[in-house]
């Protein structure tokens, strides 16, 4: 096994370390390394990494930023010095953070954790042949800033995407943040076998379905899991019915 | 607070049954003893009980009033004397009625000057007992109290302490220079040991900084240059830094930290938010016999007026308690992409 590292981080001292502390993990292959928020999205695009280590205080972009601008996050182990908010970020499942300066057998339990996580879910690797590469996977990990609240969700426990303004509002569990994208060019990346456009606000997750049924005009109208009704558009209803029948 | 005060109560009306009690059980078992018992002795000795309960309670309630266990020992200790003796006289006067009521003829034949002060004395032996016990667990209260307020208060005096030493000191700093320095015992250790003697003469710098309202401009100085150095490691060619000072300043006294805090702001606020860095220059003069100090830096000064850093508050706050008036202190965008912040004090 081999996972794919960038390490991102402003100060070259602090990249140095992380790549010294690094030795001891011969299946972490550091790819590249990148000094700030832009310059790591480009990286991230080039790489798809499995994993990036993300220092939170950076110039211009922190690391949350960062990862709210992209489309699908890599694993993240975030690293910062002092950070109330680091604290508050990890309630939402981010595989782990890191204290600077890192202690090497904490930085053991975290490797430890990794192995589990990606053993469990295949990373979004470069050498995995995407038909398309730029859709997402049911097991893709998407992470969400909606003001302080950060959630790093599985794209396959979202089962509701609404659009709200020029943005869209995710659904999963008991939450509903708001997502600073637009639900057209979310829609583009979503897997087609999981995800239905049901109309010109909604998306739905169709593992969630349960139930069908008829609806004024020849639309329908279904339930998901937890009891919300979606209401699929007369036009939209035919490309449903032909889905269905596959 | 109201629950220790009832559980006072309590305890105050059990010691006061369980020794009157003892008063009339050891009375009675005197008297059988003597051989001198009789039905009147013994109900005298019991309506003592009552009665002393009744007015000591009085008494309590005298001493709450005037506040008699926060005087001065003596003036207490006399005040108690001479409340044992009037104690003791109303509670012979008392019986005496009280006996006078029930038979009077005989009774009075007995009454005597000297049988009347026996008597009194006597009262004032169980009395005495009462008044000691009172005095000292209020005593020793008001000890225990003292103690516990004086704790108090010093704990706060620590919090403030701590709470200064966190302003001063930016715990994001602290970490990260301690970070660049651990990487440094890899890869250039002689560096990693001088970044650590930095480190430590700021520490100590400013953790001494309370003990004196002013220091010498050219301490000041040193600091700044160790911090503006520690802070080169961690940001390397990001951080371009200037110090420039007057000679005739050196010996002005400005407040300690104060520098230290504008140069503080300039990093975290200008260089360390620019992806290419920018540059630290820091300058003190002497004009008219006013000292001015100046941390300009690359970046934009864009406040937030809803709350402003508690570095810069810290400063306004400090300069007003040294200077009033006399004290000026501004930041502002001193040009395209410069900051400048500047302090102005009298230079005597």
């Amino acid at each position: 096994m081999e996972i794919r590292t960038l390490l991102i981080d402003d100060e070259d001292l602090s990249r140095q370390e992380m790549r010294h502390l690094l030795t001891d993990y011969p299946f972490v292959n550091i790819v590249d390394e990148a000094s700030n928020a832009g310059e790591a999205k480009e990286k991230i695009r080039q790489h798809r990494p499995d994993l990036i280590f993300l220092d939170i205080n950076m110039p211009e972009k922190n690391g949350f930023e960062l990862l709210s601008e992209l489309d699908e996050s890599p694993h993240v182990v975030f690293v910062t010095a002092y950070d109330e908010f680091a604290v508050r970020a990890f309630e939402t499942n981010a595989l782990d953070y890191l204290l600077k300066p890192v202690r090497p057998e904490r930085l053991r339990k975290t490797m430890e954790a990794l192995r589990e996580a990606v053993k469990s879910a295949a990373p979004p690797s470069a050498d995995v042949p995407a038909v398309h590469p730029e859709k997402l996977r049911p097991d893709s990990l998407v992470f969400i800033k909606d003001g302080d609240n950060c959630y790093f969700v599985r794209l396959s426990d979202i089962f509701l995407i609404e659009s709200e303004d020029n943005y869209v509002r995710v659904h999963f569990g008991a939450n509903k943040p708001l997502h600073r994208k637009s639900l057209n060019l979310l829609e583009e990346k979503l897997p087609q076998e999981l995800f239905f456009r049901a109309n010109r606000q909604q998306i739905f997750n169709l593992s969630f379905v349960t139930g069908i049924e008829p609806f004024f005009h020849g639309s329908l109208r279904v339930t998901l899991r937890g009891g919300i009704r979606v209401e699929i558009s007369v036009r939209r209803a035919s490309a449903f019915k032909d889905l269905l029948s596959l | 607070m109201q629950v220790a005060t009832l559980y006072k109560t309590q305890a105050y009306w059990l010691c006061q049954i369980l020794g009157w009690t003892t008063f009339v059980v050891y009375e009675l078992v005197n008297y059988i003893g003597l051989g001198l018992f009789s039905v009147d002795n013994a109900l005298l000795i019991a309506a003592a009980a009552p009665l002393g309960i009744c007015m000591t309670h009085v008494y309590r309630a005298v001493l709450v009033r005037w506040q008699v266990l926060e005087m001065p020992f003596l003036k207490m200790a006399l005040l108690a004397l001479t409340a044992v003796f009037i104690l003791s006289t109303l509670l012979f006067i008392g019986l005496t009625l009280i006996t006078f009521v029930i038979d009077g003829r005989e009774m009075m034949s007995e009454l005597t000057l000297n049988y009347a002060f026996m008597s009194v004395l006597n009262w004032s032996r169980y009395l005495f007992v009462w008044v000691l016990i009172y005095h000292l667990y209020g005593m020793m209260e008001r000890i225990n109290r003292n103690r516990l307020e004086q704790l108090a208060s010093e704990n706060q005096l620590k919090n403030v302490e701590l709470q200064n030493l966190k302003a001063q000191l930016n715990p994001h700093f602290l970490f990260n220079a301690l970070n660049s320095i651990k990487a440094l015992t890899h890869s250039d250790p002689r560096r990693a040991g001088d970044a650590v003697t930095l480190l430590s003469d700021l520490l100590r710098y400013s953790l001494n900084y309370e003990k004196q309202t002013l220091v010498p401009l050219s301490d000041e100085i040193a600091v700044v240059r160790d911090y503006l150095a520690l802070e080169k490691i961690r940001f390397s060619q990001r951080l371009e830094y200037s110090i420039d000072v007057d000679p005739a300043a050196e010996k002005c006294q400005v407040p300690p930290v104060l520098l230290v805090t504008l140069a503080e702001n300039a990093i975290k606020h200008g260089v360390a938010q620019l992806i290419k860095g920018g540059e630290v220059r820091v300058q003190a003069l002497l004009e008219n016999n006013c000292l001015q100090l100046q941390v300009t830096n690359t970046g934009t000064y864009a406040p937030n007026p809803a709350r402003e850093g508690i570095g810069l508050t810290n400063i306004r706050r400090r300069l007003e308690m040294l200077y009033g008036t006399n004290a000026v202190f501004n930041i502002h965008n001193s040009g395209n992409e410069t900051v400048t912040g500047t302090v102005s004090i009298p230079a005597s």
